[in-house]
């Protein structure tokens, strides 16, 4: 059991989280290092380009790694309500493995997922042994009518009959704004709209009145207005059951209008975490100022070209040393960003940020050695 | 008023443009009924412009602008090209829709395109400057050495290295495998690109560098863009005219700034008012489209969008609105576009 202490409303709190994946050409540090938390009842907004590690952190959590995957160390502090007594216990995940009784019954009631489309991603997908819960449900299987398939996995994650199981369906799917649900349960995943296949994901994921939801890009497959009213429905179905939701999308946006806090991921670490107001009205770190301004804005861009981050993600096997953004970075202090590490620390609007600019021992070293 | 072929500043002009799809049931195949995926759609391209396309998934953009170029049949309607093959001035016009395809092939050089997905419009099995070379080759352009530092110049123009040449698309990322596809399509010296989604499946940061790039290109090669996107804020950015398709029909074309600031129909307003916003202290206030896109083989009658319009009145169930001009360079399609106070963004 983890002797740390969480803050009571921190629902999560993942320290120093490192995952490698064995691939044949050797190791790969997706996560070198992951530090973030998420408040009960609010949504952390997780950003950051393509290969980042926002999908692997999502799974670390769920312990749904592919088997090529290992959680190498760090924590991931969950603060479990006992609804009955009001009594908390903290569990570390990290510590628990994928197929614990344990594992299986948070994944099934208290913490949920919908999985970006394969199709979204950018990023080649690893499908191939993965370790897939019973409980969880990746996609709507084609020969399936939807209610078949809600009802099972609703009965696995409740532990109710298959016949009750099914009336939660199909008032699941009145929640979820899908019109005539008694007619909709009967019918095949191909005759519905792609929102609505989604609102369906969500349905089964909500049935079970999650602690926690983790949304992996849920609607970066979706037009605009399907995904607004997905992202609408997100937020008044966080109203009404008061869960956490991790959000992890590429659109700045979505985040904007969805989060409360937003962390932003670089090659596999936290580079800046705070509030959604801090991090796009006074973002500390280059990377993230970089992203800000690299997005077209409408009404702003009138004849203007848009900002670049230069270069590209290294891969993950010649990942720099030092600040790992170094090769990138517009205010790089050559000799400095490569040479060392920086750690989060807080900046600007109370956020944390993870560069050397804001660390004080490191600027004093550097005036101190500009002045001699 | 909306100009015409006639004028010489019009490089391309679509009329009462169809493509309809058969639906086909049974043993026999037997067609059943048809897609309405461009219904009686009109437009034109300024040359040097860049014209930008969007609306919902599956509302037609693909369709109108392949058959506007002829990559597909048109079921009924002209494309009027202007071509400047043969020498200078105002050029010819040549209607693309009914012109036999033995005579298309000299126009095609005059056209290009850029698809969505760098990864699958890209043979694998072909070296970066064979697959830019390819377009050359089959037009009977490959002089050999001559060709060679076509293809490197091409390459430099997109941002790519002479080391890259003899690479092949697996090596590359992304964002690089949408500048081969870029480079391919300037290697005929086109005057007009179709950009189908260029952008849609890169990176932030990679979306940037190559909307950047496009910019660039356009005025180094003197191009003209019909530019195809669902992201409404990329095609604010690179579009000088923009165009809004639904279930098949244009609705609204004006000037990008009219367009976002001044909205003349109800679907365009819609439209932008759920697009999200990056700036958490102004959220946008969202109108509500209730309801599914109509299914193109069985729209709904009179104005298509009538079923999801808090503004429809009896006249929108039974009289399909024409798109019409309603002001300097602003065309919309909707019955009462003219009497409705619309919400534009800022
Ligand atoms: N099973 C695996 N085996 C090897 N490497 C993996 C595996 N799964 C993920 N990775 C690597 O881990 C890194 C992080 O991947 P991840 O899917 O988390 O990125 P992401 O931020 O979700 O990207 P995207 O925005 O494209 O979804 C990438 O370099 C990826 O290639
Ligand atoms: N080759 C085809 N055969 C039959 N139907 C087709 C074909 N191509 C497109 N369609 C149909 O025509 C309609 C318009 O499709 P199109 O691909 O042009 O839409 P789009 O606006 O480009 O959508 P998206 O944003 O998803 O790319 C859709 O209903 C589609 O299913
Ligand atoms: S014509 Fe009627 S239904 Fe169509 S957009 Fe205008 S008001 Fe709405
Ligand atoms: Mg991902
Ligand atoms: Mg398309």
């Amino acid at each position: 059991m983890a002797t740390a202490t969480l803050d009571s409303e921190v629902l999560l709190d993942i320290r120093d989280l490192q995952v490698h994946f064995d691939v044949r050409r050797g190791t790969v540090r997706a996560l070198e290092g992951v530090n973030f938390t998420i408040r009960k009842s609010k949504t952390l907004g997780v950003i950051g380009e393509s290969g980042s590690g926002k999908s692997v952190t999502a799974r670390a959590i769920m312990q749904l790694l592919a088997k090529n995957g290992s959680i190498v160390s760090g924590e991931m502090l969950y603060n479990r309500q006992r609804d009955d007594s009001g009594d908390s216990e903290l569990i570390d995940i990290a510590q628990q493995p994928s197929d614990s009784q344990l594992m299986r019954d948070l994944r099934g009631g208290e913490i949920a997922m919908i999985f970006q489309e394969p199709m979204s991603s950018l990023t080649p997908v690893y499908t191939a042994g993965l370790h897939i819960g019973e409980s969880i449900q990746l996609h709507l299987k084609p020969r399936q009518t939807v209610g078949d398939q809600m009802a099972k996995a609703i009965a696995r994650q409740n532990r109710i009959p298959r016949e009750e199981a099914r009336q939660i369906a199909v008032e699941m799917l009145d929640k979820v704004g899908i019109p005539r649900p008694e007619e909709r349960v009967v019918s095949y995943p191909h005759e519905l709209s792609g929102g609505q296949r989604q609102r369906v994901m969500i349905a089964i994921a909500l049935s079970c009145g999650p602690k926690l939801l983790i949304a992996d890009e849920p609607t970066t497959a979706l037009d605009v207005t399907t995904q607004a009213q997905i992202n609408d429905l997100m937020l008044d179905l966080q109203e009404e059951f008061g869960m956490a939701i991790m959000y992890i999308t590429h659109d700045l946006g979505v985040i904007a209008e969805m989060a409360e806090d937003i962390a932003v991921m670089y090659l596999g670490r936290i580079v800046e975490q705070g509030t959604t107001d801090a991090i796009f009205y006074n973002p500390q770190h280059p990377y993230t100022r970089a992203l800000l301004r690299s997005i077209p804005r409408i009404g702003q861009t009138e004849g203007s070209r848009l900002e670049v981050i230069e270069g590209m993600v290294p891969d993950p096997f010649s990942i720099p040393t030092g600040c790992s953004f170094n090769n990138r970075c517009p205010d790089v202090m050559p000799g400095v960003c490569d040479a060392r590490m920086p750690e989060l620390l807080i900046a600007g609007d109370g956020q944390r940020a993870a560069c050397l600019l804001h660390d004080p021992d490191t600027m004093q070293e550097v005036t101190r050695a500009r002045v001699h | 008023m909306p100009a015409s072929i006639e004028d010489p500043g019009v490089l391309l002009e679509v009329r009462n443009l169809k493509k309809y799809f058969p639906i086909r049931k049974g043993l026999l195949r037997k067609v059943v009924g048809h897609i309405k995926a461009v219904d009686d759609v009109s437009f034109e391209i300024r040359k040097g412009e860049t014209l930008g396309l969007v609306g919902e998934s599956g509302c037609g953009k693909t369709t109108a602008s392949r058959t506007a170029i002829r990559l597909y049949d048109p079921t009924d309607g002209a494309v009027l090209f202007r071509s400047h093959a043969n020498g200078s001035g105002d050029g010819e016009v040549y209607d693309l829709a009914t012109l036999p395809l033995r005579d298309m092939k000299p126009l095609r050089r005059e056209i290009a395109m850029v698809f969505q997905d760098p990864i699958n419009s890209l043979n694998p099995r072909m070296s970066v400057s064979d697959i830019v070379r390819e377009p050359l080759r089959v037009h009977g352009l490959d002089l050999g050495r001559e060709t060679d530092e076509e293809v490197q110049g091409l390459l430099s123009a997109v941002g790519l290295r002479p080391e890259h040449m003899e690479r092949y698309p697996h090596e590359f990322s992304g964002g690089q495998r949408q500048r081969i596809g870029i480079a391919r399509a300037l290697a005929l010296r086109p005057s007009l690109i179709l950009l189908d989604e260029p952008v849609s499946a890169l990176d932030v940061s990679i979306q940037a560098q190559t909307l950047n790039l496009l910019q660039d290109l356009q005025e180094e090669f003197d191009l003209t863009y019909l530019f195809v996107a669902h992201d409404l804020s990329v095609v604010e950015h690179i579009s000088d005219r923009v165009a809004v398709m639904y279930v098949g029909r244009m609705v609204e074309v004006a000037p990008k700034r009219e367009l976002y600031t001044n909205p003349r129909h109800p679907y365009t307003e819609a439209l932008l008012s759920a697009s999200p916003k990056p700036d958490p202290r102004n959220p946008t206030v969202r109108i509500p489209l209730i309801g599914q896109v109509p299914d193109p083989s069985n729209p709904p009658s009179g104005c298509y969008f009538h079923p999801r319009c808090q503004y429809a009145e009896d006249i929108c169930r039974t009289e399909t609105p024409p798109l019409m001009t309603i002001g300097e360079d602003h065309a919309s399609a909707c019955h009462f576009a003219d009497k409705l106070e619309l919400q534009g963004m800022q």
